[in-house]
């Protein structure tokens, strides 16, 4: 883990591979091209940011080896290139296909968020992020992880971090009067404007005397008038013979007299809602959003069972809570520090992603470095039947794989090469069986058993991506050869 | 309906933008009067905001939101210090983490000794609020007298905007944008002067987590005022920034398009490129940038010392009683801060404001938003004439073009006049006999009044008055010369202000719609027309494209089109 303190004093805490590159300068254009190839890898698929740098690494360095041997780059590019298909011929035969069980991803978030913050918390937010998902999980539908909306609130400690079965909204009533709390409130969410302004057509007031100016400013203000009278009036007809409130949540803005005018009538007014809110607003709470307030009905209304305001400081948050069936929820983060909320944030995003990746593939991968004990393995037979040259490179690519248990070895505290000859030997007797290092004893172990799974498609895209960029800089290591020597 | 507060939302796009921003909030903020004994003639609510810390400190922030590149803060925190005090020293138990953390810590940032001072200033508040928690904020204002008195000389200390901020600004103000993301890879013709290109800034703007960032910002902004009436962009336009604004306007013309919005593009006067591709570069992205902000913005007004838009070695404009190092950023910006902090007073002056529509509907007849701006600093007024005197001895105060060097006096439609400074007791001396039933109680009514006798076209005029000066405290440079008097009047007598301190000064700035801005817009286009692009590799790699630049080429001639008095005109030279 870092902790890197700017010059200003800025805090930022990651260990994410793709963040604390991204707070490098790079000058380097190799190291660029790395650098290049994580962001992808974080864009696609969330993860495994990390595993890529050391992975390619591994391979220049391997391939590195058998250069100063004589080999020629193009041969090892070869080689890299037969030992990918047979690498992702064992991911394969490897991954776990199964019907993906509360369990099974609570198990696959968590071997991701351990990686990003302590055990306590990382437990905690696996909870979180697997409820969230299931929460907005529709069957037949692809997942959208936009429907998690992600709050942040200044507040308590990360610990507090929770689930929110609702909405969070950043912003509360802008008047004094009007309720604070509301239970079993109707919901109206709409994109219409409450203030009085110029039109959203281009016009001007053409007027002769200060008397017809008035005149016409009176009418505009009618106009405004007329939208809050038909809010005010559907609120009177749904909330009529019942005790029920009525709450508007507008994605335009709504003036100071317009909120008066609800207010008088118990409504709670929002303005300038998020856009992403509103659509969010109507999975969780049913409803719609409306554009226009003409014939509006009960139908257009969502519903609450309990909506209220929590102020911080500036800051009033609005929670609209106890819906009937959410389809988008809320992660509410907590903490004491703008970075640890930043920390815990990341932390999150990259949880919901291994979530969705493992629904999305429907299938696991054992983690702790099985695959590529057994990758390793397959290769080293598969070695033999590669005619020519080329099989130095699959045997450099082989061996590469090997940095990721090494380094899982070495940051738990172990000799590397001692946990591998371990891993290896248990892989043998295994019998084709996943063989994973146990990170706190030191000993071979069956990640399936321990509940240790990495998503498949970080794996394939990671074994992917590293061979084609240590393919290209091989390639361009030879050609940048060419144009120095033709230079002597 | 006068008297409600109308808010304005300011941005603040690329890093003179921000320059010329900084150096606004500063004047802004010297212009405050605490306590009530002395009336300010300024509403400030319009473009401040209240707010609370989590401390329940009262706070009072600019409505604003500035954006730039990472690393271009040097010793500002992005997230200031308003909110969060600074803390003492980074402790690694903060890391949720059980393993070890490294700490990695780069030194800090040397301050300039304006900024120490600042500092320091602010420790005493904040030692003084801990030991008591009473102690009320209205007691600080007693410092800001010790710093006003004291001289920097900045000159040469500001590398950064940040380096003479002296208001705080709220955490949200400031957002950067990461870089590197962009930069990292990319063939070195061209990032080694620091320029990208439009298409690759408004391409990054698009980009989910900078779009929805900086959109939820405005919007919260928003959402705290009553009745926002439109926003005051400031942008760069010589680089991506252009497209980082063009993404900007877009989403507000988009969300909030009953909202005006007054752009001020400004291009700094240092630029200096030394490469071919580097100029081509920069030229390509003032152009498209101007066609793109015409089209998006209400009131579009470039703002640039230089005689010539893209000309980066044309001649500077020269005031009669300024010493200008046109190749100081941190100087030149100045200038520009003194004509928007004068020309923006016409919408948020405490007597009259107009409203920011008025002012858009009365710049820009018949679809003609390209106005041009002007200023005059100071007035030329002596300490010891009234104002009517002065005009009637047939002085006028100096206007000097700030758009490019765009003759305003051609063709004039309709211009917008603010003067300040000017105290009810300087407009006339006592002896001076008026007509009878003539009673002059500002220097706007004076100055119309005397503008509408001379009979001075345009015909459409409006002239708006505020009696706060310029308030040249520093960080301001000192750069005006000659013999003045403190408060900026020209000296007759001999009491020169002691060590040539100015505290302040009377200013008029002027918005012009003119037949002046024809030639500028023309010359764009003949140089639009003109680009291949295809024939140029630094402009490919940015990712302007030929069906692209043909639709700039497009959208400039429908713009200039406006501008023509007689369209065959434009169509002849087309065929041409």
């Amino acid at each position: 883990m870092k902790m890197l303190v700017s010059g200003a004093g800025d805090i930022k805490i990651t260990k994410d591979g793709n963040i604390l590159l991204h707070e490098m300068q790079i000058q380097h254009p190799t190291a660029s091209m790395i650098a290049k190839a994580c962001t992808a890898q974080d864009d696609i698929v969330g993860d495994g940011t990390t595993s890529t740098v050391l992975l390619i690494g591994e391979m220049l360095k391997q391939a590195d080896i058998q250069i100063q041997d004589g080999l020629h780059p193009r041969l090892i590019a070869e080689g890299f290139d037969f030992a990918k298909v047979k690498a992702q011929e064992v991911l394969d035969k490897v991954k776990i296909t199964e019907e993906m069980s509360r369990e099974r991803l609570c198990q696959v978030a968590r071997t991701a968020l351990r990686t990003k913050v302590h055990s306590e918390l990382a437990d905690k937010l696996t909870e979180v992020c697997v409820d969230a998902v299931l929460a907005i999980k529709e069957d037949q539908k692809p997942l959208d992880l936009h429907m998690v909306e992600i709050a942040e609130m200044q507040h308590k400690t990360e610990l507090d971090t929770q689930l929110v079965k609702g909405l969070v909204l950043d912003h509360g009533g802008r008047h004094p009067d009007m309720p604070k709390r509301a239970t079993n409130a109707y919901i109206l969410t709409c994109n219409v404007s409450m203030e009085y302004e110029k039109t959203e057509v281009t016009s001007g007031f053409f007027y002769k005397s200060a008397a017809e100016r008035e005149k016409l400013v009176t009418a505009e203000r009618e106009f405004i008038e007329n939208r809050v009278k038909k809010v005010i009036e559907l609120k009177k007809k749904v909330c009529a013979g019942n005790n029920n409130m009525f709450v508007l949540i507008n994605q335009k803005g709504i003036d100071p007299m317009s909120l008066d005018m609800l207010a008088k009538e118990n409504i709670l007014g929002l303005r300038r809602a998020k856009r992403r809110n509103m659509e969010r607003l109507a999975l969780a709470c049913g409803g719609m959003a409306v554009n226009s307030f003409d014939d509006m009905t009960e139908e257009v209304l969502g519903f609450a069972g309990s909506v209220y305001e929590h102020v911080l400081g500036e800051t009033k948050y609005t929670f609209v809570e106890e819906l009937k069936n959410p389809h988008s929820v809320t992660i509410l983060i907590k903490g004491a520090y703008k970075h640890t909320l930043q920390q815990t944030k990341d932390a999150i995003r990259d949880g919901l992603r291994a979530i969705k990746n493992a629904l999305d593939d429907s299938a696991l991968v054992p983690g702790a470095g099985a695959f590529e004990i057994a990758a390793y393995d397959a290769l080293m037979k598969y070695e033999s039947d590669v005619k020519g040259r080329a099989r130095y490179g699959v045997r450099a690519f082989a061996d590469a794989l090997l940095v990721i248990p090494k380094t899982l070895a070495s940051n738990s505290g172990y000799d590397p090469m001692d946990s591998l000859v371990k891993l290896r030997e248990e892989y043998k007797n295994s019998g084709g069986l996943p063989v994973g290092l146990d990170i706190s004893t030191g000993e071979a172990v069956n990640p399936s058993d321990a509940g240790i799974f990495d998503n498949y498609c970080v794996k394939r895209h990671m074994l992917d991506a590293c061979s084609v960029i240590a393919r290209n800089l091989l390639i361009v290591d030879e050609i940048m050869r060419a144009g120095l020597s033709q230079l002597k | 309906m006068a008297q409600t507060t109308r808010e304005l939302i300011t941005l603040q796009v690329g890093h003179y933008a921000n320059f010329v921003g900084t150096h606004w909030w500063n004047l802004q903020e010297a212009s405050f009067m605490y306590g009530t004994s002395a009336d300010t003639g300024i509403n400030h609510d319009f473009l401040f905001r209240e707010g609370i810390t989590s401390q329940r400190q009262e706070t009072y922030t600019p409505r604003l939101l500035c954006i730039d590149v990472k690393g271009s803060l040097c010793s500002l925190s992005s997230r200031g210090s308003l909110y969060s005090p600074p803390h003492p020293e980074p402790s690694t138990s903060e890391a949720a983490w059980d393993g070890p953390v490294d700490l990695i810590q780069q030194l800090p940032e040397v301050k300039n000794e304006y900024l120490m001072d600042l500092e320091q200033e602010d420790a005493r508040f904040y030692r003084a609020a801990d030991e008591d928690k009473d102690i009320c904020i209205d007691e600080v204002p007693e410092a800001p007298f010790a710093l006003t008195q004291k001289i920097y000389d900045l000159t040469k200390s500001v590398s950064v905007w940040s380096d003479f901020l002296r208001p705080h600004l709220h955490p949200s103000s400031i957002y950067l944008l990461n870089d590197t993301s962009f930069k990292t890879g990319r063939a070195t013709s061209n990032s080694d002067e620091g320029i990208w290109g439009f298409p690759s800034g408004s391409a990054f703007f698009q980009r989910d987590e900078v779009e929805e960032e900086v959109s939820d910002r405005i919007r919260l902004m928003a959402e705290s005022c009553n009745s926002l009436q439109g926003f005051q962009v400031l942008s760069n336009v010589h680089d991506g920034m252009g497209g980082v604004c063009y993404g900007v306007l877009q989403h507000l013309a988009d969300e909030y398009g009953s909202k005006d919005s007054i752009t001020f593009a400004t291009t700094p006067s240092h630029l200096a490129p030394i490469t071919l591709q580097a100029r081509t570069l920069m030229q390509a992205n003032i152009l498209q940038s101007y066609t793109e902000l015409i089209k998006l913005s209400s009131v579009f007004i470039p703002l640039n010392l230089r005689k010539h838009c893209w000309d980066f070695q044309a001649s500077c404009v020269t005031f009669p009683n300024l010493v200008l190092l046109e190749n100081n950023a941190y100087i030149a910006s100045s200038v520009l801060a003194a004509f928007i902090d004068t020309a923006s007073l016409v919408y948020r002056s405490r007597v009259s404001p107009m409203s920011l529509s008025c002012v858009v509907d009365f710049l820009t007849p018949a679809r003609r938003n390209v106005v041009g701006g002007s200023l005059a600093l100071p007035l030329g007024l002596s300490s010891n004439q009234g104002m009517l005197e002065w005009l009637r001895q047939g002085y006028k105060p100096q206007l000097v073009s700030l758009s490019a060097g765009c003759n305003f006096t051609v063709e004039p439609i309709s211009e917008l006049l603010i003067i300040r400074g000017i105290s009810p007791s300087r407009l006339t001396r006592a002896d001076t006999k008026l007509p009878p039933g003539v009673h002059y109680n500002s220097a706007s009514q004076l100055y119309s009044d005397f503008l509408q006798e001379c009979r001075i076209p345009p015909s459409e005029r409006m002239v708006t008055s505020v009696s706060d000066p310029l308030k040249l405290s520093p960080p301001f440079p000192s750069i005006i010369s000659g013999s003045f008097t403190e408060d900026g009047f020209a000296n007759s007598f001999g009491n020169v202000a002691a060590a040539g301190i100015i505290k302040s000064a009377p200013s008029e700035a002027g918005l012009h719609q003119s037949g002046g801005m024809t030639p500028l817009l023309h010359d764009l286009l003949t140089v639009a027309e003109k680009l291949d692009i295809s024939k140029v590799p630094a402009l490919l790699e940015e990712g302007f494209d030929k069906d692209g630049w043909s639709g700039v080429v497009e959208d400039l001639r429908t713009i200039t089109l406006n501008y023509s008095l007689n369209n065959v005109d434009i169509d002849s030279s087309d065929d041409s």
